[in-house]
């Protein structure tokens, strides 16, 4: 017995050492961690809320935005959302693909997918604008609301495809083997595991689009020529004027009217931290 | 109808077997739709700057006033 104890001791010291190791780079990416959210905060979220305690301490004495905002908030919502989940969609296809490809095909994914990141802002918008004026086939699209929710579209499928891809890595053959033996048909398992698994990612991945989507300025007016702005159009346009504060308050409202659906789904994707990675 | 375990495990090629070929089917081509379409202004630009043409002639000033 006490042979068997020393001999599962001796058995456990290199484990117990593995164990100490890990805690101690966790503590290390801990506190790197800390170190970027305390630069994040003191760079961008400090700075704004100054910025806004500031502003709404003078409200009175700046023009009102409200007219401006309502006139292109709609707009702006729609598309994006149309945006967002069309970008997951197409993103979501891809990770799909990957997650149920081997090795090398993964590789060839992961390049072709985060080819169009390394291109520049402006030149694949004007690429855009000379794809679809150049094919007859397209050229309804130029200037137009499906063209500039295609375009984003194409610009945001890569951010939906590494965020989706999390959420269904998880999955092992096992769990495949499990439904087909249980008698679930190919397409069942698709609907019974697959979707389940990537559900919540993909609300995080129309979410996070959604929000970088509200922000743009420089798509909407270049593939929408101008006739189909954006909030941050309008916040530029008041900005040539040289009204700083007007043009503040329209981008407070809308990140007040963004934040609150924003934070809402956001909680509710994140409530346990096993939920990120889609487990139930 | 339970189905034995070995079946699952036919067919091993580039994408797993755990899938229906006709979903398979679908991912690759719902796949290249996507690359190509993410593709698509990489390759123009790509073409573009070897063969020079002048469809920049069709852009809109971007100062252009809102309509």
């Amino acid at each position: 017995m006490g042979r068997e104890r020393t001999e599962g001791s001796g058995a456990l010291a290199p484990l117990e050492e593995q164990v100490i190791q890990q805690r101690g780079s966790f503590l290390v990416l801990q506190v790197v961690a800390a170190g970027v959210l305390i630069l994040a905060v003191g760079m961008y979220v400090l700075p704004l809320v100054l910025w806004i305690v500031s502003l709404t301490a003078r409200s009175a004495e700046v023009p009102d935005a409200r007219a401006a905002f309502w006139s292109v908030a709609p707009y702006t919502f729609a598309v994006s959302l149309g945006s967002a989940i069309l970008a997951t969609v197409m993103g979501w296809i891809v990770a799909v693909l990957f997650v149920f490809s081997g090795r090398y095909l993964r590789i060839v994914i992961l390049l072709t997918i985060s080819a169009p990141l390394i291109v520049g802002f402006l030149a694949r918008n004007f690429s855009w604008i000379g794809l679809l004026s150049t094919f007859s086939l397209l050229n309804w699209l130029l200037y137009t609301t499906p063209g500039v929710v295609l375009v984003l579209s194409t610009v945001f499928a890569p951010f939906a495809f590494f965020l989706t891809v999390p959420g269904m890595d998880w999955l092992r053959p096992i769990h495949f083997e499990a439904a087909r033996t249980l008698g679930v048909s190919h397409a069942g398992t698709l609907h019974a595991l697959v979707v389940p698994a990537a559900w919540r990612s993909i609300l995080l991945s129309i979410v996070l689009t959604f929000v970088l989507a509200i922000g743009y300025f420089v798509t909407p007016r270049m593939i929408g020529g101008g006739r189909h702005d954006f909030v941050g159009n309008g916040i530029v346009t008041i900005m040539d004027y040289g009204e700083v504060a007007r043009a503040s308050k329209l981008a407070i409202y809308l990140l007040v009217t963004a934040s609150l659906p924003i934070t809402v789904i956001i909680f509710l994707s994140l409530r346990r931290r096993s939920l990120i990675l889609g487990h139930r | 109808m339970r189905r034995p375990i070995h079946l699952v495990h036919q067919n091993e090629n580039v994408l797993n077997p755990y899938l229906a070929p006709s979903i398979r089917v679908g991912l690759i081509i719902g796949s290249a739709i996507v690359f190509l379409l993410v593709a698509a202004p990489c390759l123009y630009l790509i073409v573009w700057s070897i063969y020079g043409t002048d469809t920049v002639g069709v852009l809109r000033p971007l100062d252009e006033p809102t309509g």
